[in-house]
């Protein structure tokens, strides 16, 4: 910054202080910029000193409208009045920073925050009425409690200076669209102001100052800890883990950094603030970032602060609801089709590297609705990408899943299918209303968002007409569908070290427990291992939390230490013992959303399978009703137990029952559901014909009928061991 | 002679407990299943807080009858609750709505300070509702009232951080609600706990439902989190806090269109003693009540339970 401003706006700092407190550089190693911030401390201790012996000794040090006197000594140290001969000796008391490690930095940015706002005080004495700069308390507390209970999600402070106009007005209109507070340092005040962005203490937008001026963001930062925290001026502890959590303060540096900024940045450090800077400057991860695009920069700040911006409203020209999930269009309403065989079409979620992703950008690639005739049937690709630093490959599919009911809650919108079978329809209401094939593209971005915003911070979508464009990108979709089907082929119990709880059910079934393995989907059907994981991501205090498998105590029966002890810890103690692949031993308890039951026969020599579909008696002797009274509620009930469909044609159906050969009888269109994956089962172990031994309530439903088909059709059940 | 068997269930876990007031009271503690003391070293009574309104405007007549009058004067009707020996207050600031007055949040913090500082009980202060209404009301309040330990009620999944502020920089403490759901009440006490309030500031509200109205529903959730809680679960070792005065909503309780069913004062009275016996004994470790012989009811059952008569 010009240091002949700052000259003026500190007339009683001499001029060789502000020459080497702001001589600057734009890039260091880790061993230079301590160096340098040790530097700027030094002398910002020894410029304090000197300015408090130039004036009355007796003079109290504070700010204007503050009951916090330096708000950042009575926060830290504990004190809340101190005069100008009290200063001497506090800067005198203060440690000695070295410059070999990052704590050193640390002490040389207390040190600094301290002396700059020591200086601060001084030259506020005389200075003219309304000068910019210090945040007082009365403005705070207005502002304080949106900004502790995350109403407002955060500060961004702006430290350096930007020349390009531009790139300062859309700074400006990036973090006041997503509602943050700004406090501006250096130049950026004169530059903001100058690119039309106004600032002031009613526009939560602040001009803190320039030179020691930028520890007035620090002190705005500490005395919404000790207002709205509750943290005892003093408290080092309590202070720093109220700091952790909020307010939540990022940094955006631009320019060449002086000494005293450096130093000063080390005291944003301790106060958890995160620093995405222009400069050459070593990273440390979650809280230094180097981020050369300035339009990038607070961005970059939010994911790694993890602020959580709110989500504008979405706005479409059709209504949008779960309540139009269910709605069909049908041909003759249809304006616009896409997919359905009757055209290339495609979806896909694509998780990007950091740079790759615009968040929020819609691009459309090709001709919209409105320039395509009523009863067109046009291709379409509807491509998501997406960016967070916690996102895995794993749960792209987790997230594409949602394309479905997110494009379906549009009014006159349908959706059927996935990947590259899916079925778009338009109506011609929802045409006329002014829906766009675009929309879907704001759809898909914002319903991501709010869904899996803990995951993906950068969400941008790509709608694409245009035949050439569709056929260019479509290798890359077809890319991810492999890789994920081989992903899903690979994904077996064996080749993970980590299954997952769920409790979602514990709400009425206290005592249940899911334990949810790749080839165990949970009893419900709904959630996979994927699933899981993904919901442990997104909620790591919710109901899927991973569970180590532990060593195997007994492999076929599926009975793992580690799971054992995560079904005593989540069922209190009540349950000692888990196996996943067994029906007769400690088998997995059910909670009542179980879509079928495995009972064991009369006979015990097999099992019958019923879905909640089916209303009539099997050859158990009771109906699904019955069975699902007599086996929920968390119970392990050796014989009998709950179990999602897909699990019927897993591997580990069973297994140490001897599997699928087990199945004796299964209602008709259950057999027909599970058909062609459970032909495909019995060959796998050998017994092609086993399929057509299986019964269902055609043959009989009745236990004698059942034992006398079994004989007849020589079910390979009736040679093994009785499960009893 | 046959040995009389050993039933006490042994509890490893135990429930916390909150300083309320100026820390003359405590709720909670228990570690043990409640009234069973062969199981529970720590009798402690529940807490019993009576109702008051800063409005009348809306409060049944049934109700206000039982009062002798006092009810006019909100400060003179805490006092009665204190002297029919009620532990706590409960301050419903509903004025507050637009539509039933607009009392600004200053006047309401006054109100609660003079009732605070003449019964010297603690205070439970809820608001008309709306949150956005009461973020400002409960603001005041909490600023007001420093030398006494309120409880603001309540903050439910979907919108608890902005009470949690107010509660954390007063360091008064916040209700978390959770709508009949043992897993919502833990996760509230989760949700709470992340956001930085802490423990001895927090108590749990896991709706109790009116006799007629599910309150076996309540019954059956609050004595699972009672138990999950001395079983070792420390998220739902949160103290419990019911309000029994939905009973007075009840239609059965109240109505006076069927002679046959009685004097509806006697029934509104005993529906509401009912509703409280089921919330204590399932776990509650403070109770709201709305009529002053319910309260009494209630103390004498508690006595009863505790084999002090």
């Amino acid at each position: 910054m010009d240091t002949d401003k700052i000259a003026e706006l500190y007339p009683s700092v001499p001029r060789e202080d502000i020459d080497y407190l702001t001589e600057s550089v734009t890039g260091a190693d880790v061993a230079g910029l301590l160096r340098f911030a040790k530097e700027g401390s030094d002398r910002a201790v020894d410029l304090a000193k000197r300015m408090c012996a130039a004036i009355d000794g007796g003079t109290v040090l504070t700010f204007p409208e503050t009951g916090y006197g330096l708000p950042t000594v009575c926060a830290w140290k504990g004190i809340d009045t101190m005069t100008a001969s009290d200063a001497i000796a506090f800067l005198d008391s203060l440690p000695e920073p070295g410059c070999s490690e990052l704590a050193d930095g640390f002490v040389a940015g207390e040190n600094a925050m301290y002396a700059a706002e020591i200086i601060e005080s001084i030259t506020y004495l005389d200075a003219p009425e309304g000068r910019a700069g210090f945040v007082p308390d009365r403005v705070l507390r207005a502002l304080g409690l949106p900004f502790v209970d995350e109403t407002i999600p955060g500060a961004v402070a702006f430290l350096g200076g930007l020349e390009d106009p531009d790139a300062v007005k859309r700074m400006a209109r990036d973090f006041q669209g997503k509602g943050m507070v700004g406090l501006a340092s250096g130049d950026y005040p004169a530059q903001f102001a100058g690119a039309g962005a106004k600032l002031g203490l009613d526009r939560m937008f602040y001009d803190v100052g320039c030179f020691t001026g930028t520890v007035n963001a620090i002190n705005f930062d500490v005395r919404a800890a000790l207002t709205f925290g509750n943290i005892s001026p003093g408290d080092r502890e309590g202070l720093d883990a109220y700091l952790k959590k909020r307010p939540k303060v990022i940094i955006v540096q631009t320019g060449p950094i002086g000494r005293l900024d450096a130093a000063l940045a080390f005291a944003a450090l301790m106060h958890h603030a995160s620093i995405v800077t222009g400069c050459d400057l070593p990273e440390v991860p979650g809280a230094l970032r180097v981020c050369k695009d300035p339009l990038d920069m607070i961005q970059v700040g939010i994911e790694e602060r993890g602020i959580v911006v709110k989500l504008q409203p979405i706005e479409l020209p059709v209504a949008y609801a779960p309540s139009f999930e269910g709605e069909v269009v049908r041909k003759p309403d249809t304006y616009v089709e896409a997919g359905g065989n009757r055209s290339v079409s495609y979806e896909v979620l694509l998780s990007k590297k950091e740079s790759e992703v615009e968040d929020g950008k819609v691009t459309l690639i090709g001709k919209d609705l409105d320039e395509m005739p009523e009863g067109s049937v046009t291709p379409l690709a509807l491509i998501v990408e997406v960016y967070g630093p916690t996102m895995q490959e794993d749960l792209e599919s987790v997230l594409e899943r949602r394309f479905h009911s997110s494009i379906n809650f549009a009014e006159g919108v349908w959706h059927t299918g996935q990947r590259d079978n899916n079925w778009v329809r338009v109506s011609k209401t929802s045409a006329a209303a002014g829906f766009r094939l675009k929309d879907i593209g704001t759809i898909l971005i914002h319903k991501i968002k709010e869904e899996f915003g803990k995951v993906v911070t950068r969400v941008q979508a790509t709608v694409i007409t245009d035949p050439e464009e569709i056929e260019r990108r479509r290798p890359e979709a077809q890319k991810a569908y492999d890789a994920r089907d081989e992903r899903m082929r690979g994904l077996v119990d064996d080749k993970v070290d980590v299954f997952y709880t769920c409790s979602m059910c514990q709400s009425f079934a206290p005592e249940h427990i899911c334990i949810i393995a790749p080839e165990r989907i949970g009893l419900c059907g709904a959630i996979n291992w994927l699933d899981a994981k993904a919901g442990f991501e997104l909620d790591p205090r919710g109901p899927n939390q991973p569970v180590d498998k532990g060593a195997v105590i007994d492999a076929p029966k599926g009975e793992w230490d580690g799971v054992n002890a995560s079904v005593r810890k989540e069922t209190m103690g009540r349950l000692e013992r888990m196996c996943m692949y067994s029906l007769m031993d400690a088998p997995m308890t059910s909670c009542g959303c179980f879509e079928v039951i495995v009972a064991m026969t009369v006979d015990m020599q097999a099992v019958v399978l019923v879905d909640r579909e089916f209303t009539g008696m099997t050859p158990v002797g009771m109906k699904f009703s019955s069975l699902a009274g007599s086996i929920g509620g968390g119970r392990q009930t050796p014989g009998f137990m709950g179990i999602g469909k897909r699990y019927i044609t897993s591997k580990r159906f069973i297994e140490a029952e001897g599997g699928i050969a087990r199945i004796a009888w299964m209602p008709r269109h259950l057999k027909e559901a599970v058909g062609p994956e459970l032909k495909k089962r019995c060959e796998e172990i050998g017994m092609p014909d086993l399929f057509d031994k299986i019964a269902d309530e055609t043959v009989t439903d009745e236990a004698e009928g059942l034992m006398a088909y079994m004989a007849e059709v020589g079910h390979p059940a009736l040679t093994m061991d009785p499960l009893l | 002679m046959t040995d009389i068997p050993d039933v006490a269930d042994r509890f490893s876990g135990a429930i916390d407990e909150v300083a309320l007031g100026k820390g003359d009271y405590v709720a909670g503690g228990a570690k043990g299943m409640p009234f069973l003391s062969f199981e529970n070293p720590v009798k402690r009574r529940p807490l019993i807080a009576g109702e008051v309104f800063d409005t009348l405007d809306g409060y049944p007549q049934l109700a206000a009858d039982m009062f002798d009058g006092r009810q006019k004067d909100p400060v003179e009707w805490a006092l009665m609750w204190k002297e029919i020996g009620a532990d706590m207050i409960c301050v419903r600031l509903v004025s507050t709505d637009p539509s039933r007055g607009g009392t600004p949040p200053e006047e309401s913090a006054a109100l609660v300070k003079r009732i605070s500082d003449a019964t010297k009980l603690p205070i439970i202060v809820s608001g008309c509702g709306v949150m956005d209404l009461d973020i400002p009301v409960f603001t005041a309040v909490a600023e007001a009232v420093r030398d006494s330990r309120l409880i603001l009620s309540k903050a439910d999944e979907d919108d608890y951080k902005r009470l949690a502020s107010v509660a954390i920089a007063n360091d008064h403490i916040v209700v978390g609600f959770a709508n009949l759901d043992v897993n919502l009440s833990k996760q509230m006490n989760i949700l709470l706990t992340d956001f930085g309030v802490d423990r001895r500031n927090m108590l749990t509200d896991p709706l109790m439902a009116a006799l007629g109205m599910g309150l076996d529903y309540s019954y059956s959730v609050q004595e699972r989190i009672r138990i999950a809680a001395l079983m070792g679960d420390s998220m739902l070792q949160i103290p419990m806090l019911c309000d029994c005065t939905g009973a007075w909503d009840v239609g059965d309780a109240v109505s006076d269109e069927d002679p046959s069913l009685g004097d509806p004062r006697f029934r509104a009275t005993w529906w509401e003693a009912i509703t409280a016996l089921a919330a204590v004994i399932s776990g509650a470790d403070i109770v709201v009540m709305r009529g002053p012989g319910a309260a009494d009811m209630l103390m004498g059952y508690c006595d009863e339970l505790r084999g002090e008569i």
